[in-house]
């Protein structure tokens, strides 16, 4: 009887796991493909569900024809620190991620590679970062249905790849060769860099992902250039201008402050500011090299997927493993 | 027998929800991504900068820190005397950048023989297409790149106005600073010493030469 009783609660026990397992609410490779979780809804209804961005976007985060309005720090809604306690300055508690190559069902056409292009990064924000899409989440072009960038949702967990989603530009990882060529990353709260700047609270900063030096400093973007062959490429896009700290030249270390994230998107054609979402949209890219049939060595710069190197760095931080500040 | 089918699909059960937990703590089951280094065609280079225009872009640039000039074992593309003029460079031994200010556009040049290898057709859209780079849009301006004496080079073009400037929507800016580079080639000390050093093989290799 008392054995029966054990093997009645053990059978209970497996099937609790087993339907954890199969419903995805345990991430991570090796579950079944989960479904879009309730902080990270799938595409609204009549929202185009296919890449069809116009082709001449030229890859932007959010394109012109996005109904979102700039947000203003008069529109932001109040920032963590006047009410929603602000998250750690550290990893924090309750890190979770949804595989890689899962991205938002329908936001694009996906990749499959499962190379570790940066093995060694560090996570390229000071504080907590949540990685998601800034189109198919809300405040996005195609989630009509809540306008609000700054939707709670957005700012938790689980992270969710978005390398691929559907975007104009070339990326060869991407079925058809094009779609997005980064991660785009939100910051710790949502709080437009320059009214962060004008209050000194909620300044999120971006960080050196790796040692190296400062190949560019363009309008609205960062290069650095790792110090170790092959030499990785680390873009870091949409911080606000004037906190950018390096120039062309400087060399870092992991953990070194470039800039605070900020929804800085350059100039449009009459010198007036644009904007995307408030987020850091960051790149990896690589020399990569394949012999032809004929024995021709061909080569190029390339996109590569950092979803998984970023998780990687993030699990160090949490563990107690993270880089070092280096203000 | 029941009671042994029972526990079969316990113990399943536990093995899969135990695998499951385990996963979550790894990103993927993944194999980092290894260089490689590419041969370069000394001889071939070493022509370009006999025969090319480098000599006189180089002595546009002067902002460009001739130490890291020599630093660099690769045949160095310069951008054309205007862009030359105001060119910064940073470089390791198997990479380089020039970084140019182009007035409300930044272009930028680089080089480098450290690769990763891919599976081939894996670059297809980003390699030359009847005889011209492809030029791939970014998300603040454009790319191209194309290899040279058995170098990789890239050129990137990013502009405040990413989305009118010219320079950025139409390929043609970015073909022309690579065409422009490309007959602007020189070498620093390292990339002489490689050079020569490569010959001494060459010749050895031939029989034309004993040491």
């Amino acid at each position: 009887m008392k054995a029966a009783l054990i093997l009645v609660v053990v059978i209970l026990l497996a099937l609790a796991g087993w339907w954890l397992w199969s419903s995805g609410q345990l991430s991570g490779l090796g579950a079944a493909p989960p479904p879009a979780p309730a902080s990270d809804p799938a595409p609204a209804p009549g929202a185009a569900t296919g890449p069809t961005l116009p082709t001449d976007d030229g890859g932007k985060e959010v394109p012109k024809t996005d109904p979102l309005p700039a947000v203003s720090a008069a529109d932001t809604p109040p920032p963590a620190d006047s009410g929603t306690p602000a998250p750690s300055s550290d990893a924090g508690p309750g890190f979770s991620f949804l595989a890689p190559m899962d991205l938002i069902p329908s936001s694009g056409p996906g990749y499959t590679d499962s190379v570790l292009w940066a093995p060694d990064i560090c996570f390229p924000l000071e504080e907590v970062g949540y990685a998601n899409s800034q189109i198919y989440r809300p405040g996005g072009m195609y989630y009509p249905q809540n306008q609000n960038q700054c939707d709670p949702s957005n700012y938790s967990f689980p992270w969710r790849d978005d390398f691929c989603e559907v975007r104009s530009g070339v990326n060869v990882f991407c079925p058809g060769g094009l779609g997005h060529q980064g991660q785009d990353i939100r910051p710790a709260s949502c709080v437009l860099a320059k009214q962060s700047i004008a209050t000194g609270k909620n300044q999120h900063w971006t960080v050196a992902a790796d040692n190296g030096k400062v190949t560019s400093v363009a309008s609205y973007s960062v290069e650095i250039t790792g110090t170790t062959s092959p030499h990785r490429l680390y873009r870091y896009l949409h911080m606000e201008s004037s906190t950018v700290k390096v120039h062309v030249g400087d060399t870092v270390a992991k953990g070194d402050r470039l800039g605070i994230v900020s929804n800085n998107m350059g100039f449009d054609s009459n010198g007036k500011p644009e904007y995307t979402s408030l987020h850091m949209h960051f790149e990896i890219r690589v020399p990569l090299a394949e012999t032809a049939p004929g024995g021709q060595v061909l080569a190029a710069k390339a996109f590569v997927p950092p979803y998984t190197s970023l998780v990687g760095a993030y699990q160090r931080r949490v563990s107690g493993n993270g880089c070092p500040a280096q203000h | 027998m029941r009671t042994r089918t029972l526990f079969l699909v316990a113990v399943v059960g536990l093995v899969m929800a135990a695998d499951a937990a385990i996963s979550q703590t790894r990103p993927s089951a993944t194999r980092p991504a290894s260089a490689l280094t590419g041969k370069i065609d000394w001889g071939a280079a070493t022509t370009g900068v006999r025969t090319g225009q480098g000599a006189v872009a180089l002595r546009f640039a002067q902002r460009l820190d001739r130490q890291a000039l020599d630093a660099v074992a690769l045949p160095v593309l310069l951008p054309g005397p205007a862009l030359a003029a105001k060119a910064k460079l940073v470089s390791f031994p198997d990479y380089y950048a020039i970084v140019c200010d182009a007035g409300g556009a930044q272009v930028e040049l680089t080089g480098t023989n450290s690769f990763v290898p891919v599976k081939p057709g894996t670059l297809a859209p980003l390699l030359e297409k009847g005889g011209q780079p492809t030029v791939i849009r970014t998300v603040d301006g454009q790319m191209l790149s194309f290899m040279r004496y058995g170098v990789l080079y890239t050129v990137e073009i990013t502009c405040d106005r990413a989305f009118s400037d010219v320079r950025c929507t139409r390929p043609d800016y970015a073909r022309q600073v690579a065409a422009d580079a490309q007959k602007n080639v020189v070498m620093g000390k390292a990339a002489q010493k490689a050079a020569q050093d490569a010959a001494t093989r060459d010749a050895i290799a031939a029989g034309r030469f004993k040491p």
